[in-house]
């Protein structure tokens, strides 16, 4: 049974949310549904920086 | 759950959120620069090793600092544990690693080996900054080890990093419900914010002296060395010794004029509100407390309740207690920028009054948890009502209900997390910690919440077929990975783990096994449990003081109507049975009778090593008057056996602990060629003139090697009864080293049926401990020696009769 939703925002953090509920803004379904323990499953599996994206592209671009 | 209505929906999530504050995201190495800029000369460091430093010392000591981590190839976000007394150095240390784009893991001196170790593995930590008191047990692995007080590093001008608002600052380890540690990732935002926030809330300035008292590895300790130096007030930074004794405590708070401290309110329960006439801003948090204290302490200052978790960054919510209270205070509303929601498990705001989760917002959220990208996304969500899109919201676990006046009110745990002594425990890391014992199949442990908002941990274990491990055994095991607040107070033997229909674990059921052990589990009935050390702490303090018929070794004393006031007496006790100060805090780990024995032994243990350091001659001559009053008959004899298994003449005898050189000594002197070592100088000086021809070796036994030694016989009568007896099993190996294959050791071991384990012996404490005769046997034989000749003497002592085991015992193998 699909309950949860993975999400991801702006800066690509991850978390979960309701299939049957509104996103809240600024977040997005990142295509994977499941039970929380399999959504939470595939965040373990796919958030391998945890890093803020603008935090990323500002180190990878020398960080001055 | 009834649904809220719209007013009061708008109510709960925007207009009792409304703690706007001008604020930028900025780096905690920025703002400590533009306050070195506004005031250069100023104190910013003071501690109790006489350590005074202005801002710009501060700075450049952290430059020099950055620029040898720098130097080691430590890369922006590389972790750098601060492993530390505490000390001026280790505040240091953290702007040090911060200036060089680092993030600092503190971790408290006074961790177990165990936990230190997972620590700095789980953190994956690049560095280790020790100092001269921890660089010994820092322990190996991949990490450089970077010992402080040689001041390493040259450069003092801005390293070239320049860190991002959203680096990492510190990572702080909290406990997990994995069974580990997991480590909480903040950002240098989530500081400058909280710092900000907490500027505007306590009216922070220059003028302010804060102190430096909380363990670094709680992140209090952001409050107090960024609250201060990035507002340009004073940081005093207590050391061990202070933070273990009430009076040392208010002492310093008096004579440093301290004027704003944040902390748990344990020691303040000790102490007089009326002593601080300078203490201005007083927050207190980390476990609830009642409205009496509330009111004593809120009279003459400001007075706030502060909650939050690490992973929001120290403080999250506030609420001004000025007045009288009859209850405990709420926990108020969100702190500047910040936003703060009591919903239900769909996530909607509960309507006012009723229960509901609490979740958090803002700018002090951290980044999540090191390598658990899981649990973090569980943890921190989605916040469906940011008025900034993307934004998160962290799951607090606690439960809250608003007030009509909107001020949220703490209503206890969502799950089974519980607070002990204002620390955080997870009951699952206390779990997995007693499932390493290898006689444990399965265990879970309940908190049972007591009156005065603390708990007490009892662990159910169901063991092996290997049969259940005795309950100091099991405490041990829990203490060597776990903080002391973290170890059970109780533990009941249970043959399996009761299950209710929904598979869920059966608390009723375990509750109802708890009360049928009563009284095999722990307590009087547990003969095992009962040291001499704590028997007397029983019968000499605790029962008299409490006025009591009966008291087992781990009953709360606070459950057995112990008061503050009679801590303070229980602790004056102490000295006067033990002559020795054991710290406030820990009897607040473990107040109990085991507890403060347990205190007692390892101030003891500290004591003695002071004496080998300082004044083993000056206690020489009671020592002589001790021995005088001690029936030695056995000594003649049995080292007469000693002489009749070894050849006629010519072997190589070493003998510890020789004194001024006794008849049995210089029996062995006569024929063979004698080793004699002793502690003390004097000693030696008259051994010399009896013993023609011994060497003389002046040493601790701690300290005495004999590398390429090959000894016919080792003599030590006495001696390794004098040491802590943990610490037999690692002596008995080294003496067997010093032996060569077949050669024998003559030793005096204690049996444990002795009064008093630690006993007053001329003017100081001293150990007088041991094993039961068979489990001295094993020792033996575990090291490499095979007992030949064994019998247990009773004998008189100056304390009464003790009984010793004398034993002769042959090394039986070449060991590498």
């Amino acid at each position: 049974m699909a309950e949860y939703t993975v999400v991801r925002n702006h800066e690509e953090q991850y978390s979960i949310w309701w299939t049957d509920r509104d996103i809240p803004e600024g977040w997005q379904s990142v295509g994977h549904t499941g039970t929380r323990e399999e959504c939470l499953a595939h965040i373990e599996e796919v958030w391998t920086d945890m890093r803020p994206l603008s935090l990323r592209r500002w180190m990878d671009g020398g960080g001055t | 759950m009834d649904a809220i209505q719209e007013h009061d929906a708008r109510l709960v999530v925007e207009e009792w959120n409304r703690t706007e504050l001008p604020d930028e995201p900025a780096t905690v190495t920025e703002r400590f620069a533009a306050q070195v800029a506004r005031s250069p000369d100023a104190t910013a460091l003071t501690d109790e090793e006489g350590a005074h430093l202005t801002y710009d010392e501060v700075r450049r000591a952290a430059n020099r600092l950055a620029g040898h981590l720098l130097g080691l190839g430590l890369r922006r976000e590389d972790r750098c544990a601060i492993y530390q007394r505490r000390s001026a150095d280790m505040i240091v240390s953290m702007f040090g690693t911060l200036a060089a784009g680092g993030a600092y893991v503190p971790i408290d001196e006074g961790n177990p080996p165990e936990r230190v170790e997972a620590i700095l593995r789980d953190a994956g930590a690049a560095v280790v900054l020790a100092d001269a008191t921890t660089a010994a047990s820092v322990p190996p692995g991949p990490w450089r080890v970077v010992t402080v007080d040689d001041h390493p590093g040259r450069d003092e001008g801005d390293p070239a990093v320049t860190p991002h608002p959203a680096n990492l600052a510190y990572v702080m380890y909290t406990s997990g419900s994995t069974g580990a540690p997991k480590g909480v990732l903040i950002e240098h935002r989530a500081v400058t914010a909280f710092v900000r926030g907490a500027q505007h809330l306590y009216g922070l300035s220059p003028r302010d002296r804060f102190v430096q008292f909380s363990s670094i590895a709680f992140d209090v300790s952001t409050f107090d060395a960024f609250g201060a130096l990035l507002t340009g007030a004073g940081l005093h930074v207590a050391s061990g010794r202070t933070r273990t004794s009430a009076e040392r405590f208010r002492d310093l708070l008096r004579e440093r004029r301290i004027s704003v401290y944040m902390g748990t309110p344990g020691m303040l329960r000790l102490l007089d509100p009326g002593d601080f006439p300078d203490l201005r801003v007083l927050a207190v948090g980390g476990e609830s407390y009642s409205g009496e204290f509330t009111t004593r302490w809120a009279a003459g200052r400001r007075f706030v309740n502060s909650y939050g978790p690490t992973e929001t960054t120290v403080g999250v919510i506030t609420q001004e207690c000025a007045g009288r209270w009859e209850t405990s205070p709420p926990i108020g509303r969100a702190m500047p920028n910040h936003r703060a929601y009591a919903l239900d498990e769909s996530m909607r705001p509960v309507p006012i009054g009723a229960l509901g989760e609490l979740y958090v917002g803002g700018p002090g959220l951290g980044r999540g948890y090191l390598g658990r990208p899981g649990a973090t996304a569980a943890a921190f969500v989605p916040d469906p009502f940011a008025p900034t899109p993307g934004a998160r919201l962290y799951r607090t676990g606690d439960l809250v209900r608003w007030t009509p006046e909107g001020e949220l009110v703490f209503a206890g745990r969502a799950d089974r997390q519980v607070k002990v002594r204002g620390v955080r425990v997870e009951m699952e890391e206390i779990e997995g910690t007693l499932c390493r014992h290898p006689a444990i199949a399965q265990a879970v442990v309940e908190a049972e919440p007591r009156d005065d908002g603390d708990a007490r941990l009892i662990a159910y274990v169901v063991s092996t077929a290997a049969g259940p491990p005795g309950v100091a055994e099991l405490r041990e095991t829990a203490a060597r990975w776990l903080p002391a607040p973290l170890v059970p107070n109780e533990f009941v033997h249970v043959p399996e783990i009761p299950l209710a229909p929904t598979g869920k674990v059966d608390r009723d059921a375990l509750a109802a096994a708890r009360r049928e052990h009563a009284g095999t589990s722990t307590g009087d009935a547990d003969g095992g449990e009962w040291t001499p050390t704590r028997r007397r702490v029983a019968e000499e303090i605790v029962r008299p003081l409490l006025g009591v018929d009966s008291v087992g070794p781990h009953d709360h004393f606070f459950e057995l109507g112990g008061t503050s006031i009679q801590v303070v007496q229980l602790l004056g006790r102490v000295r006067t049975v033990f002559g020795i100060e054991i710290p406030v805090v820990d009897f607040f780990d473990r107040p109990t009778v085991a507890g403060v024995a347990d205190a007692v032994d390892s101030e003891v243990r500290a004591d003695l090593k002071d004496i080998v350091r300082e004044g083993w001659d000056e206690i020489a001559g009671r020592y002589a008057a001790f021995q005088a009053e001690f029936s030695d008959a056995p000594r003649t004899a049995w080292t007469g056996e000693l002489l009749a298994m070894l050849p006629e003449s010519g072997a190589d005898v070493l003998e510890l602990g020789v004194g001024g050189g006794h008849e049995s000594s210089r029996r062995l002197a006569g024929a063979h060629r004698l080793t004699a070592v002793d502690i003390s100088a004097e000693q030696l000086r008259l051994a010399g003139k009896t013993l023609p021809g011994a060497t003389l070796v002046q040493a601790d036994m701690a300290e005495l090697e004999f590398p390429d030694a090959s000894f016919d016989a080792v003599v030590s009568i006495y001696t390794l009864t004098h040491l802590p007896r943990e610490e037999l099993p690692a002596l008995l190996g080294r003496v067997t080293r010093w032996l060569r294959p077949g050669g024998l050791l003559l030793a005096t071991l204690m049996t444990e049926d002795v009064p008093g384990a630690v006993e007053e012996w001329f003017g100081s404490t001293m150990f007088f401990s041991g094993f039961r005769t068979e489990e001295n046997l094993r020792l033996l034989r575990e090291a490499g020696l095979e007992p030949e000749r064994e019998e247990v003497v009773a004998q008189r002592t100056p304390l009464g009769e003790s009984r010793f085991l004398w034993v002769i015992a042959r090394r039986t193998e070449a060991r590498p």
